[in-house]
């Protein structure tokens, strides 16, 4: 099974969806994607793809569970979940070029997450895809010295 | 453990002559109780001399132990310990039981065996004292308003002077007294608030109107007044405990005629005292209004947060704080979504409008939401990281000089975003997660990063 999400954003991303839809058509056909589209209207008539714009928050929690791939915007949010449920997302970053967001921050946000190995590029499935498999992800601590500072002032 | 034995458990401190008359209507019991439990934190000596007078009357054990502590639930939850019967009976030292009680309550136990705790009657030492009379008819209101044919609608009015808890059920759901509740020394309720455990814990309980214990009650228009106010502090951490589960409880009764009308017969007034009576029950009314407002006025302000934020990755690297937020009080304002319902499962939560972000409109309406959250909510430090739903509320506490903070969130690293840009420039303090952001924006703090 493989998992489509691209957050709660209220900008479109088309690119993704269509590239992982894509994707799974000319790699693993018979395998079920389905896919969190956000504001973004698709339908598909296909029998192995199902298409909702949002999941209840529980359901998407068992959804990234259960799958195979987890493949997502490179959102905080979606890559912070993914991460606690002890998966490596594999992404594709949004661009404001394309309107897909109001700025290039995930660029930037992409440097510093791949560096501590909690996602992965989207590109380096290729041609794997069918074989391909989110990495489990290992638990780094950070965020302590700013907690303790926030202790102490307020 | 007996099955169907009865333990009595007094605490005592320094009471002497009250506790000498307990000791002889309980010796002179028409059926004795198993044991009599006295938990004295009072003179060791006196209290000695007094129990061993009456140890020869008994025809039952007498144990006394000595505690040097002033936490009333304490000592409630040593008794509970140290009883070896199914049913614990608590009786206050200044009371005195009709000779009857033991065998009442036996009776009862052995007639309906699904209950788990019984109350009994209160009656007063001194008939035809109107501060007494008025100290009951308070009671029976507060009691009977909650009570319809023996059956107890809400168990809040299981007061220790006189109940019966069945062991059995206490160990079950691991009840004891909670000794953390009261940080005074005279404000206790905690039977009030065992009450409500018990209720909590599906246990049922019955009144027992024939179990009558006289109790000894203010006599003088101090004693009263000293009375209400003790009774008010105690009340207050009580009522904070079981605010959220109260809110929603329904509970029924006696109605206040029948309840005023009862009592009218009961103690043969006239027209003149119970006028009297209802007048000084209306004044104490009024009393405890100006207490409260009182202790509400010189509360020490407490710290409060107010947490803003959207959705998807704004609510989860707030929640990445939790260590820090969740010691204070807090009210959330965020967009209604999946994620925010499902992380906000039990807090307090304000709804502001959405889209947020480049619409004028509902920056318009954020703001006015953000004066009215301000002005109800009263926080001292709003705390935001991001979006575009923190710049109303940044603006609004720094024109009212509330503190406030921004964090940056873990995205920004050689720019801020708008919303930190605004804050910035309003004078909000702004934490920064990346270090090379500092030469652009000094008045800015860098402590590391969360993620």
């Amino acid at each position: 099974m493989i998992f489509v999400t691209v957050g709660t954003n209220k900008y479109k991303f088309k690119r993704l969806i269509h590239l992982a839809m894509m994707m799974r058509d000319k790699y693993s056909p018979d395998e079920t994607i389905i896919i969190q589209s956000g504001v973004y209207n698709l339908k598909s008539k296909k029998r192995n793809t199902i298409i909702s714009n949002y999941f209840e928050f529980s359901e998407m929690i068992s959804l990234i569970k259960k799958s195979r791939l987890v493949i997502s915007h490179c959102g905080s949010g979606t890559v912070l979940l993914t991460n606690t449920l002890g998966k490596v997302p594999f992404v594709l970053v949004r661009n404001h070029r394309n309107e897909e967001h109001t700025n290039n921050h995930q660029e930037q946000l992409f440097d510093s997450f791949i560096k501590d190995n909690r996602v992965e590029r989207l590109g380096i499935i290729g041609s794997n895809f069918a074989s391909a498999i989110s990495k489990e992800y290992k638990n780094i601590v950070k965020g302590n010295d700013l907690l303790t500072y926030l202790n102490n002032v307020y | 453990m007996n099955l169907g034995s009865l333990s009595i458990v007094v605490l005592t401190k320094d009471r002497r002559e009250d506790l000498s008359r307990l000791l002889y209507s309980l010796c002179n019991q028409t059926v004795p109780p198993n044991e009599l439990i006295i938990i004295s934190n009072g003179n060791k000596i006196e209290t000695k001399l007094i129990v061993n007078k009456y140890r020869g009357q008994a025809s039952f054990d007498i144990k006394l132990f000595h505690l040097k502590n002033n936490n009333i639930p304490t000592l409630r939850n040593l008794g509970l310990s140290k009883s070896t019967s199914e049913w614990i009976l608590y009786i206050d030292d200044d009371c005195v039981p009709v000779l009857t009680l033991v065998e009442e309550y036996l009776n009862n136990i052995s007639k309906n065996k699904n209950i788990d705790v019984y109350l009994g009657k209160c009656g007063i030492q001194d008939i035809n004292n109107i501060y007494s009379l008025t100290n009951l008819l308070r009671d029976r209101l507060w009691k009977y308003s909650r009570i319809i044919l023996n059956n107890i609608t809400d168990l809040e009015i299981l007061d220790t002077k006189n109940v019966l808890y069945n062991q059995n059920f206490l160990n079950k759901h691991n009840l004891t007294f909670s000794d953390e509740i009261n940080k005074n020394m005279m404000g206790r309720s905690e039977d009030c608030d065992m009450g409500m455990k018990i209720e909590k814990s599906g246990g049922k309980a019955s009144y027992c109107k024939k179990a009558l214990v006289i109790h000894k009650d203010p006599i003088s228009f101090k004693e009263y007044f000293d009375k209400l106010s003790i009774n008010f502090i105690s009340h207050i951490e009580y009522e904070k405990k079981w605010q959220k589960f109260r809110k929603n409880k329904k509970y029924f009764g006696y109605s206040l005629m029948y309840i005023i009308n009862k009592f009218k017969n009961e103690y043969k007034l006239n027209l003149f005292k119970l006028s009297l009576i209802l007048f000084l029950l209306i004044l104490s009314g009024f009393y405890v209004k100006w207490l409260r407002f009182i202790s509400n006025y010189f509360r020490k302000k407490s710290d409060k947060l107010l947490i803003v934020s959207s959705g998807g990755g704004h609510i989860s690297q707030v929640m990445l704080l939790k260590p820090w937020w969740s010691k204070y009080d807090r009210v959330f304002v965020t967009s209604k979504q999946q994620d925010t319902d499902y992380y906000l499962q039990n807090e307090n939560v304000y709804y502001a409008n959405f889209p947020e972000t480049a619409n004028i409109l509902n920056a318009f309406k954020n703001t006015l939401l953000a004066i009215k959250i301000i002005v109800k909510v009263r926080p001292t430090l709003v705390f935001s990281m991001g979006a575009g739903v923190a710049p109303p509320f940044f603006l609004i506490s720094v024109i009212s000089g509330i503190k406030n903070l921004f964090i940056e969130m873990y995205e920004f690293k050689s720019s801020m975003s708008l919303t930190g840009k605004m804050a910035y420039y309003l004078g909000v303090q702004v934490i920064v997660q990346h270090k090379q952001l500092l030469k652009k924006y000094p008045k800015a703090i860098y402590k590391g990063s969360l993620i």
